[in-house]
């Protein structure tokens, strides 16, 4: 892992972090169930079994099928199993680190599960959501809005665009592909007039109804069954680590030294009392 | 690189889903399957119970009227019109060969074993009704060729399976289904799918060899 710089503030939404493994119904085992229990009985104690009977065979494809979500009681962490895939969430983020230890423990939980040992997939998942810069003015081109903040280098193709598309929100998206490795990264950005993240699933996300800019960064490594990513806990962990180094460099490309200075470094109380004292200010939160 | 990555470039599942732009046609159909999957699945589950229900409710009516009549006239009807052996009707009940012997006699017969008498009448009633003309024949049958031919319908009514029973009769239960119901398994060899219990105690039988599904 590199030494990174933790921003006190940083534009997040979401983070996963997901592992696929050969589809398999005995994730949903009483044994497996009470591993997660051990592992998680007390920072996840909701727990929501999403199978209560499947007493019929489900067709092939059924891996992002859930068995069962645990959830912490502010629900801002989640660890979700699927047939063939394990999912852990925040909306309330620390640090990489933390996510990184999470996920070590629901690794030891899923010892339990012989087919999880060859993980074909692992994915780490970055939803970034800037939101609107103070006076922001939308005519003449959306990208303005947020041109302080935003690495010139992602609008390009919005300044040929004719006058009738200047004012439109827009989305673009950028793949990069290793040369050395399988890993892949891709970024889907732009400027939306509200969230993107939607309030459907098991976390809860601070709602929010205005303009923000995307920033929506994926980094994985897939495999195949015979021949896996990973097959070991720190098989898994150390490809975790390179995913998340591409995707803090995408990151880090994407965003100006203006917004690391006056948004990111800033201190998370300090922009509370700040929304505490005017929430319409408008601001750059 | 390999081709199945460039492939399948499907983005790192989140639970909280992220809207694309205005949501497309296919997207706004594949999240309306969905949720109609996930609803057909706990409506499934609720049409089962409430199947098992009603078959009950049919039971209970049918016990009603037959725990009324002589228990001489039952014993009679089951040998003479079903065609059971003694030995066949007390291992039903759950009875000795002599206690079914004195009730034939007019021996005295306890509330429970009355109702389990009326109960065996009132099953090969419904039986009868779901056009299986000999309905003391088909469940001395085996299960399957595929079993242990000892291992009748009998053996699982005498288990006290007579719901999920009916409900095979009715052809709305499949043999696996029954088995499964009933907590019997299909032999090692034979077998294409293993059953788990999950924490609820609820059984899901899942298909072996999946473990190279990818």
């Amino acid at each position: 892992m590199q030494t990174r710089e933790i921003y006190p503030n940083p534009p997040l939404r979401l983070v996963a972090v997901e592992l696929r493994f050969p589809v398999t119904r005995q994730a949903a085992s009483v044994d497996v169930w009470d591993a997660f229990e051990e592992a998680f009985g007390s920072d996840l104690p909701e727990a929501d079994a999403k199978v209560k009977v499947a007493d019929d065979v489900l067709p092939r494809g059924s891996r992002f099928t859930p068995v069962f979500v645990r959830t912490s009681e502010e629900r801002d962490r989640a660890v979700t199993l699927r047939y063939g895939a394990l999912n852990v969430e925040f909306s309330r983020y620390g640090s990489y680190e933390d996510l990184r230890h999470f996920l070590a423990r629901a690794l030891h939980a899923l010892e339990t599960l012989p087919q999880a040992r060859q993980i074909t997939r692992v994915g780490i998942r970055y939803v970034n959501e800037i939101r609107r810069p103070p006076d922001a003015v939308y005519h003449g081109g959306v990208e303005f809005a947020w041109r302080d903040y935003i690495h010139p280098g992602l609008f390009p193709v919005l300044n040929e665009l004719p006058e009738a598309l200047r004012t439109s929100w827009f989305s673009a998206g950028l793949g990069f592909h290793s040369a050395t490795s399988l890993g892949h990264t891709y970024l889907a950005y732009g400027a939306t007039p509200t969230s993107s993240v939607e309030s459907d699933g098991p976390l809860i996300l601070n709602h929010f109804d205005e303009p923000c800019f995307l920033l929506d960064i994926d980094s994985y490594q897939a495999g195949r069954v015979e021949r896996p990513v990973a097959d070991s806990e720190p098989e898994v962990l150390a490809t975790l680590d390179r995913l998340h180094d591409s995707v803090e460099a995408v990151f880090n490309y994407c965003i100006t030294d203006k917004l690391r200075d006056e948004v990111l470094r800033r201190s998370r109380q300090k922009d509370d009392e700040e929304d505490a004292e005017d929430s319409d200010s408008g601001g750059l939160r | 690189m390999t081709d199945n990555a460039v492939k399948y470039p499907s983005r790192t599942t989140i639970s909280n889903t992220i809207k694309s732009g205005i949501p497309g046609e296919l997207t706004q159909l594949s999240d309306q399957a969905g949720k109609l999957r996930d609803a057909s699945g706990m409506l499934k589950l609720d049409v089962e119970i409430l199947h098992l229900e009603t078959l009950s409710m049919m039971l209970d009516e049918g016990i009603e009227q037959r725990v009324r009549e002589d228990v001489r006239i039952l014993l009679s009807e089951l040998t003479e019109v079903r065609g059971l052996g003694w030995s066949e009707i007390a291992r039903l009940v759950g009875v000795s060969v002599p206690a079914i012997r004195k009730w034939r006699t007019g021996g005295d017969i306890s509330a429970p074993r009355r109702h389990a008498l009326a109960k065996l009448c009132a099953f090969l009633d419904l039986i009868e009704m779901r056009k299986i003309a000999d309905p003391a024949v088909w469940l001395g049958t085996p299960l399957s060729i595929e079993l242990d031919q000892s291992l009748t319908k009998a053996v699982l009514y005498a288990e006290g399976n007579a719901l999920h029973l009916l409900a095979y009769a009715d052809d709305h239960m499949s043999l696996l289904h029954l088995l499964s119901a009933s907590g019997y398994e299909m032999p090692e060899q034979q077998r294409r799918v293993e059953m788990t219990r999950n924490y609820d105690g609820s059984v899901s039988i899942v298909p072996l060899n999946e473990s190279n599904v990818e």
